[in-house]
């Protein structure tokens, strides 16, 4: 018995199969549902950088499995990310795609550089225009922030104010307000932290990993106690 | 009728209802909206803010006569009209879910599961269904006052903070609005759908 061979490329998160080995760039597009073809943009994720696959450009799949992103436009944005050469094919490239694909580890802030001088430092979530004239230069330095964060501990109800550095774990701060709002009665595991919508926060992470800015309100309230 | 110092009492009140103030946008960005606060009663409005169109399905009026001596007692009214809800009127039971427990072996022996507990902090009796139902919980005056709890007396909790205002009104919206993110519609009933919210 003869078994074929498939081979495997992803396109905006999806995994397709091919039983051919090699396909070009239209028929990546159509396979993954993208047509008419000519309308879409075909970007390659690379380690570190991007490029463009056009339409009649050969596509390997016999080896790594390629990852692609699509977008609908006739357009093509170059600029480069520390020092690579990448392109995309929306006007706009979200921070975490520039933080995923270049491997931009999270103690480092992404940082553009303006054509004419200055540099904007780009928020975490946030986006970067590339439609302007200015972005061309996209890099990454370490965190030029605070050297404390101070941050108001809500606890049972009590505002209290602490300080920390940006790498403190948040049960450090938490073990911190916690003393000095003489909350000492329950163990430090019986506390839930929560930011201001409420979102229940890992106290394990740091107060960089979870995004805790200077100002910063956080709620400590006592996990529900045995009932019924 | 007050037995505990009424000033210790009041002196109570002012500080954990203002502590609540310092903190007002915050709540009202949860959906927990402070209605009013004149000693010895505070009446909390509890919104569902996951929820579109939003409810407003209760709120709670904590009073502080006789705290700390006694927990503060907390019962569930109607935000517009003050009636204590009775339990065919609450939308939401306030499930609560537990961690689970060891595993235990199948019925026919061949694996082994987990059970999951879902509590309900709000408790009514059913054979009363005219009584208004209440939140069982260690830090509030029905739960130490119930004589199922004779061995969990108030004065195990009073120093640790689970009977403040905010500790409770915390857990009441954790379970009663906060995870209300759909709507249950039956031929027989209307009521709020909770994601798990586990303890």
């Amino acid at each position: 018995m003869t078994v074929k061979l498939k081979y495997a490329f992803q396109v905006d998160g999806i995994d397709y199969t091919s039983e051919d080995s090699e396909l070009d760039g239209r028929q990546v597009r159509s396979k993954s549902g993208h047509d008419p073809a000519a309308n879409y943009v075909l970007i390659e994720i690379h380690d570190r950088y991007t490029t463009s696959v056009g339409l009649e450009d050969p596509v390997d799949l016999t080896k790594e499995k390629p990852i692609y992103r699509s977008f609908e436009s006739d357009r093509e944005y170059t600029f480069t990310v520390e020092n690579l050469g990448w392109i995309w094919g929306a006007a706009k490239i979200a921070e975490i795609d520039v933080r995923t694909i270049g491997k931009i580890a999270a103690d480092r802030d992404i940082v553009i550089e303006v054509v004419g001088g200055g540099e904007i430092v780009v928020p975490r979530g946030g986006e970067i225009d590339l439609s302007g004239k200015g972005v061309e230069r996209i890099y990454s330095r370490k965190v030029v922030g605070p050297a404390k964060i101070h941050v108001t501990f809500v606890i049972n109800g009590e505002p209290t104010k602490v300080e920390g550095k940006p790498n403190d774990q948040l049960v450090k701060l938490l073990e911190k307000a916690l003393k000095d709002s003489e909350n000492t009665g329950q163990p430090i595991g019986s506390w839930q932290v929560t930011d201001e919508p409420g979102n229940v926060l890992d106290v394990t992470k740091t107060l960089l990993e979870l995004g805790i800015h200077e100002g910063a309100i956080l709620l400590a309230s006592l996990k529900a106690g045995a009932a019924g | 009728m007050q037995t505990a110092d009424p000033a210790v009492s009041r002196l109570k009140f002012e500080r954990e209802v203002g502590y609540l103030r310092e903190i007002e946008q915050t709540l009202v960005s949860r959906g927990i909206w402070i209605m009013s606060a004149e000693f010895p009663v505070v009446k909390v409005a509890f919104a569902t803010v996951n929820l579109r169109p939003r409810f407003v399905p209760f709120a709670v009026k904590v009073d502080f006569t006789d705290y700390d001596a006694l927990p503060l007692a907390i019962t569930f009214v109607d935000p517009f009209d003050d009636h204590e809800l009775l339990p065919s009127e609450m939308m939401t039971r306030l499930p609560r879910v537990m961690q689970p427990g060891p595993a235990v072996p199948t019925e026919g022996g061949g694996g082994m599961v987990l059970i999951q507990q879902v509590v309900e902090l709000y408790q009514s009796y059913p054979q009363h269904p005219g009584a208004p139902g209440f939140l069982c919980l260690p830090g509030t005056r029905a739960y130490h006052a119930h004589p199922a709890h004779s061995g969990d007396p108030w004065e195990l909790h009073r120093a640790g903070g689970e009977g403040k205002l905010f500790a409770l009104l915390d857990i009441v919206w954790r379970y009663g609005v906060a995870s209300v993110d759909h709507i249950q519609v039956t031929a027989l009933n209307f009521g709020l759908g909770h994601s798990q919210v586990a303890a």
